[in-house]
């Protein structure tokens, strides 16, 4: 396994968290966060990203553990808290306020000071590309816009550590990318940014590092690169795709061959060395009663390391 | 960050038009049907009552004319029945308030014949014994007032009978003089209860009470309603962002506290100038203290609202706790009923709820003409019960701020 390394300057560090949901939650989750990166979460439902993404925010008693950012505590110190920016996954917003009076009100929440928050949200409302919609009221503007004015609420403080619960989840591809441009800028500036995603790809392409979480705790910390050359070293990541959704019995037979289930009930991912490798696998799986319909070796992804460390995918 | 708070707060509620009604007219329409429903009836009394003139003489038609034109306060509609098993049958079915039958059976009126029945039978429905006792106090007094001779009459046969002898000379001048009486009974009238009205005289009717009373439980009950704002529960994202910013929900706390204050200030003074307007209420010339009652109910109820709300788990059951607490609090302080109809243990408890403290200071100022100096305790009571409110929804908040 791949651990969380320890950083010199630490934008926020969760050590032995436990945190009991009725068995989900946290389980001895510790993470080391270091200033001005960005780090993703990925992992199936359940894993605890939300909840490390609260704690982090100072919102959970934690069972056992600590949360520290570089300002303290945010559990028991407001300047902790003060520099943090947290954007839970449902866009948090007074709905019957426009979106410039939500930037403004939670930019001034935050700690910046009243006269200064125009400018502040205005700010944050143009990085967001918002500005025909500022003077909308939050209660008529469609899910994605809700979700953009719910960020640029969320870093109209200029805060040091920004916690993005799925930041991107349910938003077009336009918006996509001025949520992305946000997140980079928010590093250039000198801040960390920890975000969730369900997509691996996106984790991949704009995080420096990726902790990968099941169960509540981190099953590995590192960049993407690092993690992937970790799981498969030298091996190229093969894919399988039987024509049917394979039966329980045929499933489990094929997980016992080191191969994975993904997200789509026909398909399984592994690794193999080279092609004889991989079409030496299909006379097995075949006698499983799975016909299989294609092989195909290609570049190894953080999306097969998830799937190795979890045994599940990202719940995409 | 609370003037952001309650910018927030305040905007929420100004583009929400059915709050806004529901806020400004709602009260205002119920104050006005409270006071043309329950003002005149302190005032004035008016019974339903079903009459039966079982003995048919001279004297029981001279009672039953009497008796049904009322007198002073109360005032009668008469529902005439043939005998006693209509009468028990008209109240029986709350046609009539109470019933009246003059007895066949009964000793004649005026006669000392304790051995017969009583004249008149008194018939109640127990779920209406005021209107049966008022109506009771009638009948002896109009018997009194509108029938002297007969009440005489009555004496002068017990004197005969049991203390002295009279002679025919003396029985023939008292006859003359009865005679007399029936003519002018007025001229018998030496009432033993004078009355005298020693308040009242500010705003000249009891409305001031009730907008008061309407006041204070429409503040009761738009606090609850606009301290359940960012509540949702305990993972809604609106409180995961507010709780998790430098000072929590604090901020929040005190700008609703400050709203809620504002709009409750608001809504006592729009019941006022309704009263003003509709009912000729002095508000202009006690518009100084009326402020500073209202202002002091409206904190009260922000605290106490505050306090409830964040008590709670969940939006749903800050909104049961919230309603149920006004409506509570309401009744035993005095918003649906005048508190000296109450139990005494009610009465005393009364004066644990905001109401009973406000229709004190209400009725001070415009009921009873006092001063500034009357409102210092009421005013004092109220804004210390809104402050440690305040402090105590803050201490609830940490379960909301840290789950």
């Amino acid at each position: 396994m791949i651990e969380p390394r320890a950083a010199s300057t630490t934008a926020l560090s969760l050590r032995d968290a436990w945190r009991d949901f009725g068995g989900r939650g946290l389980a001895g989750l510790s993470l080391d966060v270091p200033a001005a990166r960005v780090v993703a979460l990925v992992g199936p439902n359940g894993a605890g990203k939300s909840t490390l993404l609260r704690a982090a925010a100072g919102r959970l008693r934690l069972d056992r553990g600590s949360v520290t950012t570089a300002s303290g505590d945010p559990r028991s110190a407001a300047e902790a808290r003060r520099t943090i920016g947290f954007v839970p996954q449902e866009p948090a917003l007074f709905g019957a306020l426009t979106v410039r009076e939500n930037v403004e009100v939670f930019a001034v929440l935050g700690g910046v000071a009243r006269r200064a928050a125009p400018a502040a949200a205005a700010r944050a409302v143009q990085r967001l590309g918002l500005e025909s919609e500022a003077n909308r009221r939050a209660a008529v503007l469609s899910g994605g816009q809700r979700k953009r004015a719910s960020l640029a609420a969320g870093i109209a403080h200029a805060p040091r550590l920004a916690l993005l619960d799925e930041p991107t989840a349910g938003v077009d591809p336009a918006a996509r990318r001025h949520v992305h441009a946000v997140i980079r800028q928010l590093r250039e500036d000198a801040g960390s940014v920890v975000f969730s995603t369900h997509d691996v790809e996106e984790a991949e392409e704009l995080a420096d590092e990726v902790a990968i979480l099941a169960d509540g705790a981190v099953r590995a910390y590192g960049p993407a690169r690092a993690l992937v050359q970790g799981v498969f070293g030298g091996d190229r990541e093969l894919v399988l795709t039987v024509a049917a959704p394979a039966g329980e019995d045929a499933a489990r037979g094929i997980a016992a061959l080191g191969l994975f289930a993904t997200a789509d009930p026909r398909r399984f991912v592994g690794r193999a060395t080279n092609p004889a490798a991989a079409a030496a696998l299909v006379p097995r799986v075949e006698a499983l009663g799975a016909h299989v319909v294609e092989t195909r070796l290609r570049e190894p992804a953080l999306r097969g390391v998830l799937l190795r460390l979890t045994g599940r995918d990202s719940g995409e | 960050m609370i003037r952001a708070a309650l910018r927030a707060t305040a905007l929420g509620f100004l583009r929400d038009r059915g709050a806004l009604a529901m806020a400004a007219v709602v009260p205002v329409a119920v104050f006005l049907v409270f006071a043309a429903v329950f003002a005149p009836s302190a005032e004035r009394l008016h019974l339903t009552v079903a009459l039966a003139d079982e003995q048919a003489t001279p004297e029981s038609a001279r009672l039953a004319r009497a008796v049904g034109e009322g007198s002073g306060r109360v005032s009668l509609g008469l529902l005439p029945c043939a005998d006693a098993p209509c009468v028990r049958e008209q109240v029986r079915r709350g046609a009539a308030d109470a019933g009246l039958v003059i007895r066949r059976d009964g000793r004649p009126l005026g006669s000392a014949d304790a051995g017969r029945p009583a004249p008149v039978l008194l018939v109640r429905d127990r779920s209406r014994t005021a209107a049966a006792e008022a109506l009771a106090g009638l009948v002896e007094r109009r018997f009194v007032e509108a029938m002297p001779d007969v009440a005489l009459q009555g004496v002068v046969e017990l004197l005969e009978d049991q203390f002295v002898e009279l002679t025919d000379g003396q029985r023939a001048e008292i006859a003359d003089g009865l005679a007399e009486l029936r003519d002018d009974p007025a001229g018998a009238a030496a009432p033993l209860v004078a009355t005298e009205d020693v308040a009242g005289g500010v705003a000249g009717d009891l409305v001031a009470y009730y907008a008061g009373a309407v006041a204070v439980m429409f503040a009761l009950f738009s606090a609850a309603h606009a301290a359940l704002g960012t509540l949702e529960d305990r993972t809604s994202p609106l409180l995961e962002r507010l709780a998790s910013g430098p000072a929590r929900l604090t901020p929040m706390l005190q700008g609703q506290f400050w709203f809620i204050v504002a709009l409750g200030t608001a809504q006592v003074l729009l019941m006022f100038t309704a009263g003003w307007l509709v009912h000729g209420l002095e508000l202009p010339r006690l518009l100084a203290p009326t402020l500073a009652v209202g202002t002091a109910v409206a904190a009260c109820a922000a605290g106490i609202a505050l306090a409830v709300t964040t008590a709670c788990r969940s939006r749903r059951q800050a909104e049961v706790a919230g309603n149920v607490t006004a409506l509570l609090v309401s009744a035993v302080g005095g918003s649906m009923i005048p508190r000296h109809l109450m139990p005494a243990t009610l009465q005393a408890a009364g004066w644990l709820t905001p109401n009973a403290w406000a229709l004190r200071a209400f009725t001070d100022v415009y009921w009873r003409g006092l001063g500034w100096e009357a409102l210092v305790v009421p005013v004092a009571v109220l804004w210390g019960a809104g402050l440690a409110g305040l402090a105590l929804a803050r201490r609830h908040a940490r379960q909301w701020e840290l789950s």
